[in-house]
């Protein structure tokens, strides 16, 4: 076996430098490479065999408490969701033993837990009941809620934003697009808004000296780039609310729907009527919420099919292949991709309007590549000579 | 217990009927916890904003249908080990493409392995429990230094050991070709 590759090959984020020598070394051993696309879809058909022997993880948790004496910590609904899991759980740990590990290494987290609960809480509470007092900003007669925001703040989500949504709508603006209108809004956190035509975005306004408020509200579409931040940030459409820290992510949203698509980062997603229920999509998952109704579970989509009403193409980790086929249909300029570069992902972000050429050359810089005309028209991406 | 002053069922309970005051305080004592709890647990990453973040919303929507004040702690603690599992399951669905020299992983299902389905307990079976036991929490979701951990072991070690299963799998292969032997096909699909 070669050498090149071992240490790094099995790294939890190889260098660049690693991935190039991995893949030099596949491309001179192409038994190699063989036996590593294997090894690929052994690990995937393991991957794919726990989640479909374990699809709650939850489950998993209440087991592991149990077994640890723990069960008075379930509620009866959950004793009753892990007596009827029971016996699939027990199944999957004759299949996969090293889910006892897991058990086990849940159990250590909840001693964890106990431990830093009990340091924790008792180093904190004095100081937080001294400061208390003076932290606390009076409220004015202006601040007070009435009607419809006050139906709003009980749905806030967090402490900290407790305090800043009291001075709500005042210093907010909002910007209305025109059908067919597409407006970039910079907020004063950094984050930036593409709000499409026929939207309307409302947001702070930036104040001297004062925090930023992070918090908008959105009928319309839009494509959010949330700068990251302790502070959540919390985007209100008619029916759900979506709260973030700092990622990219479009939102769509009419009186009867919202729908969240995510692309870097974390988004919690809730229905503004149910708040017992709370979503988390992962990058390249969509969930909906209609009124009156739950999230729907996640599922993933192409990014760049379901965000292309955003103006923009949004690749995250997509075969190089498939973008250079979307950005040839759109351009209707033929693209050809090197053998060589056809296994390779790219991640970018690119304006439709940008020509096509500057957008093949960006990719090409990211893979030590390069655009040359294609005979007969057309451009051909290459490795660098 | 101490967390009884700070986190105190008369404090759940205001917090319950609607006292935003108190709901803020809630969750503003719960942060500095979670927040230590999760350094411990993950070490300081960018991931722990996340955990707390989505942490807080569990405890925020389910604190009405806490029925017993006295439980928070319960409450927090699930939540918390909640949102662990739940990163360890979304843990390499993103970045492994970025990292995987070959890109995106296979999905393994059988329509795009040419309609043969890999035989997991097949594969697995070419390797010593122990290998065996650190490609299974690979997948689950746990980075290498956590596996170690797990196992007592040193990362360098796990690692090292995940190369000789690559191998043992690898020769496992080639002896079956050899023998002509249509396994090879449930080993490696194609």
């Amino acid at each position: 076996m070669s050498e090149a590759f071992d240490p790094t090959f099995f790294d939890d984020a190889p260098t660049p430098e690693a991935r190039r020598a991995f893949r030099a070394a596949l491309e001179a051993d192409p038994a190699l490479a063989e036996a590593y696309a294997r090894w690929r879809r052994v690990r995937a058909a393991v991957r794919r065999s726990l989640d479909e022997r374990v699809p709650d993880r939850h489950a998993l948790v209440c087991y592991a408490l149990d077994a640890q004496g723990r069960a008075d910590l379930l509620t009866a609904a959950e004793r009753e969701a892990l007596d009827a899991a029971r016996p699939a759980l027990e199944r999957a740990f004759a299949a996969h033993p090293a889910l006892r590990d897991v058990v086990r290494r849940i159990q250590a987290e909840a001693d964890d837990f106990e431990a830093v609960w009990a340091a924790e809480a008792a180093a904190t509470t004095p100081r937080a009941h001294a400061d208390r007092p003076s932290r606390r900003r009076p409220r004015s007669p202006a601040q007070r809620w009435g009607g419809r925001i006050a139906a709003t703040v009980s749905l806030v989500l967090f402490a900290a934003v407790v305090t800043v949504l009291l001075q709500r709508e005042r210093g907010m603006v909002t910007l209305r697009t025109a059908e067919g209108e597409v407006r970039l809004v910079e907020m004063a956190d950094g984050s930036t808004a593409r709000l499409m035509g026929g939207s309307a975005l409302t947001y702070a306004a930036p104040t001297k000296g004062k925090g930023f408020t992070r918090r908008a509200r959105l009928t319309g579409r839009a494509f959010f780039d949330i700068a990251p931040d302790r502070r959540p940030f919390t985007i209100e459409t008619p029916t759900a609310l979506t709260t973030v820290l700092g990622t990219t992510f479009g939102v769509r949203a009419d009186d009867a729907e919202t729908e969240v698509v995510l692309v870097t980062g974390r988004v919690s997603l809730a229905s503004r009527q149910a708040r017992e229920r709370v979503v988390v999509l992962e990058p390249g998952q969509r969930s909906r919420v209609a009124a009156d109704a739950l999230p729907t579970p996640p599922v993933p989509v192409d990014l760049a099919e379901a965000l292309d009403w955003t103006g923009l193409f949004i690749f995250r980790a997509a075969p190089l292949s498939d973008a250079v086929a979307r950005l040839s249909a759109h351009f209707h300029v033929p693209v050809r991709l090197a053998p060589e570069l056809a296994a390779d992902s790219i991640s970018g972000t690119f304006g439709q309007d940008q020509p096509l050429e500057e957008i093949l050359r960006t990719l090409a810089a990211t893979l030590t590549a390069e655009v040359r005309p294609a005979e007969g028209g057309g451009f051909v991406l290459a490795p660098s000579r | 217990m101490a967390g009884s002053d700070a986190f105190g069922s008369a404090l759940v309970s205001q917090a319950q009927a609607g006292d935003e005051r108190a709901r803020a305080t809630l969750l503003e004592r719960l942060e500095p916890v979670l927040r230590a709890f999760f350094i411990k647990r993950i070490g300081v990453r960018p991931d722990v904003d996340d955990l707390i973040q989505n942490t807080l919303v569990r405890v925020h929507n389910g604190l009405v249908d806490l029925k017993d004040p006295e439980r928070l702690k319960a409450f927090a603690m699930k939540a918390a080990l909640f949102e662990l599992q739940d990163l360890y399951r979304g843990r390499y669905s993103a970045k492994e493409r970025l990292y995987d020299p070959f890109g995106p992983p296979e999905s393994a299902s059988p329509e795009e392995t040419g309609g043969v389905r890999v035989d997991v307990e097949r594969a697995l079976s070419a390797l010593s429990p122990r290998a065996r036991r650190i490609i299974e929490l690979r997948e689950y979701g746990y980075r290498y230094e956590e596996i170690a951990q797990m196992i007592g072991s040193t990362e360098a070690a796990i690692k090292m050991q995940v190369k000789r299963a690559f191998a043992k799998m690898r020769n496992a292969l080639v002896s079956l070709v050899a023998g002509g032997l249509t396994a090879l096909l449930l080993l490696g699909g194609g």
